[in-house]
């Protein structure tokens, strides 16, 4: 099975590579976005055909809520068309195609966790512009799994619990909003959870899923920090604070909890606990950080 | 005056009292006075001469309140009334206690205190009731809505884990729905700390929401409860319609404690330390 990757050098992408050498039975064909940018078509389709494609796992985003709003049009360049472009090639090469989503094609006012089907009516530009090419996959692609995830971690890229260890290490207490609730992913699951989808797919079928991922649990970005803190074993205190102490740019959903039944369900995975996720993760990149 | 002593909240202020030696409490179990009996509150709180009155006494169960409806209403909705007018009278100040079930839970957002209150069932609606009754009868009062509460005392999640955890290897939990816990000690420092600066003399009419900080699902709870005790039962995460309850049950009940913060100068503990510290008691009783 050729397995190609875009956006390898992302938070996402950078955990598959990681991984990649844990399956010795597949090849693996990495693009960064420098190397490959998805919103160009002759480009994707030239790759595409070189690494003979069966499976394109679409890690490539434009993920910056904020700069989103600020410059849409590169948000739905690639968020969008960047999608459709991925799914065009990916019809004309008949392969399947992965696409990594959001809990930010919702506007957050649920009061439980968000299922498949519940209705998509993002509040800002980079919701839409997940929306419009989880939408363009479906109309385009003959075969597709897209995968929406909750609030992501890893060792790699930017993400909370790197900005909270390295704010833990220079302060000796840390406002952090306690009245947003969502549930954590760390990346490493997420592709454990994909390789094993991949072990079990059957090429010659087709799929049309979307499915929601995250780790088990909820809490909120306060809860978040003060584990955060324990684990990496930081003297810095964390103080609860509501979201109008702390302005921000985009919009920010109140509730992003995921259900992940779905996933569990049809491909009879189990999902860490978030608390014994991030437990690792910490671990990780205090050994990688030395 | 402590009505309802033999509860949870109730036990907790007996716990405590001594530490406060300035102080004469008075404490009625239920047993002792039932406080939807008006004549017999009245006497009791003129033979204490009573400056507060808390009330901690309440018809907690929402599934039996479905089935019995009247029950629910005497003691929650009637017997808070009946409090209130007689603490009018003696010019007494009334704590009295609430809760997040005269919410609907359909927030996405911690409830503040002047969310419209959207009682789903028969417990919600009677604790509600008895807010409108106290505040209708106007005495100076205090009115605290606590979020998902558990103690040394009583029947709690809290203990009904920790017994379930040393009789089972796993359990499943709901992890659908989200609040605040909030431990019956913390909201007792929390109410001594504003008796400590209550001006008897002004008229107070507020309502408060207190809930210890931070968020979480049953599941998250239950998942800490054994983490704290070392238990090694395994939690499992479902959804709620796993559960058939009789009584309505909100989705999401976490309390904003921001007013009672800014108005009385608290600070409140994070629910996960206030959790460690009821099992270290707990291990000790």
């Amino acid at each position: 099975m050729n397995i190609m990757i875009t956006g390898s050098e992302g938070q996402l992408g950078s955990e598959f590579r990681a991984m990649a050498c844990a399956y010795p039975q597949w090849n693996f064909f990495f693009y960064s976005h420098q190397a490959l940018d998805i919103s160009e078509e002759l480009k994707v389709d030239k790759a595409m055909r070189q690494c003979r494609c069966d499976v394109v796992l679409n890690c490539a985003a434009f993920t910056s809520v904020d700069k989103a709003e600020s410059s849409p049009d590169l948000s739905f360049r690639v968020n969008r068309d960047g999608a459709g472009v991925l799914a065009q090639s990916a019809r004309k090469n008949g392969a399947l195609l992965i696409q990594f989503s959001t809990f930010g094609v919702f506007d957050g006012m649920a009061p439980r966790p968000y299922r498949e089907d519940d209705d998509a009516e993002p509040k800002g530009f980079y919701g839409k512009a997940k929306l419009a090419g989880e939408n363009l996959i479906r109309t385009i692609a003959p075969s597709y799994l897209i995968i929406r995830i909750g609030w992501l971690f890893s060792p790699f890229g930017e993400n909370f619990v790197k900005k909270i260890l390295s704010l833990g290490q220079e302060r000796t207490s840390l406002g952090v909003v306690s009245d947003r609730v969502g549930s954590p992913v760390y990346a490493a699951d997420l592709v454990s959870a994909v390789m094993s989808i991949l072990v079990m797919v059957d090429l010659q079928r087709t799929y049309s899923a979307t499915y929601h991922y995250a780790n088990e649990g909820v809490c909120s970005w306060y809860d978040f920090a003060i584990a955060i803190m324990k684990l990496a074993k930081l003297p810095c205190r964390i103080l609860p604070i509501e979201s109008n102490a702390f302005p921000v740019f985009g919009p920010r959903p109140w509730y992003s909890v995921l259900n992940n039944n779905a996933i569990k369900r049809d491909w009879g995975i189990t999902i860490p606990y978030w608390q014994d996720s991030l437990a690792l993760a910490v671990i990780r990149m205090q050994a990688l950080s030395l | 005056m402590v009505a309802g002593s033999g509860g949870q909240l109730g036990s907790e202020f007996r716990a405590v009292a001594e530490r406060y030696p300035q102080w004469n409490f008075f404490f009625f179990s239920h047993r002792e006075l039932d406080i939807s009996d008006g004549k017999h509150v009245r006497e009791a709180m003129r033979q204490c001469d009573c400056d507060v009155v808390i009330n901690c006494a309440a018809f907690t169960s929402v599934d039996m309140a479905e089935a019995n409806p009247e029950a629910s209403f005497r003691v929650n909705r009637d017997g808070a009334g009946i409090l209130a007018r007689w603490a009018m009278e003696q010019r007494a100040l009334l704590i009295h206690f609430s809760t997040y079930y005269v919410f609907d839970g359909l927030s996405p957002r911690p409830y503040h205190t002047g969310d419209p209150a959207v009682p789903l069932g028969v417990y919600g609606m009677s604790k509600l009731q008895g807010e409108e009754f106290v505040r209708q009868a106007g005495p100076s009062h205090l009115i605290v809505r606590v979020g998902w509460l558990y103690s040394r005392f009583g029947e709690n999640f809290v203990k009904t884990m920790l017994r379930l955890g040393r009789e089972r290897d796993s359990l499943d939990v709901v992890s659908d729905r989200v609040g605040s816990p909030v431990y019956a000690a913390d909201v007792v420092t929390a109410v001594m700390g504003i008796l400590g600066k209550v001006d008897l003399k002004r008229c107070y009419s507020s309502t408060y929401h207190y809930a210890n900080e931070g968020v979480c699902s049953w599941f998250d709870f239950a998942v800490s409860i054994m983490k704290t005790a070392n238990l090694p039962c395994r939690i499992l995460p479902v959804e709620s319609s796993a559960f058939a309850v009789s009584g309505p049950r909100p989705w999401y009940s976490a309390l904003s404690s921001t007013s009672v913060k800014r108005d009385w100068g608290l600070a409140v503990p994070c629910w996960q330390d206030s959790l460690a510290a009821m099992i270290a008691g707990n291990v000790l009783m």
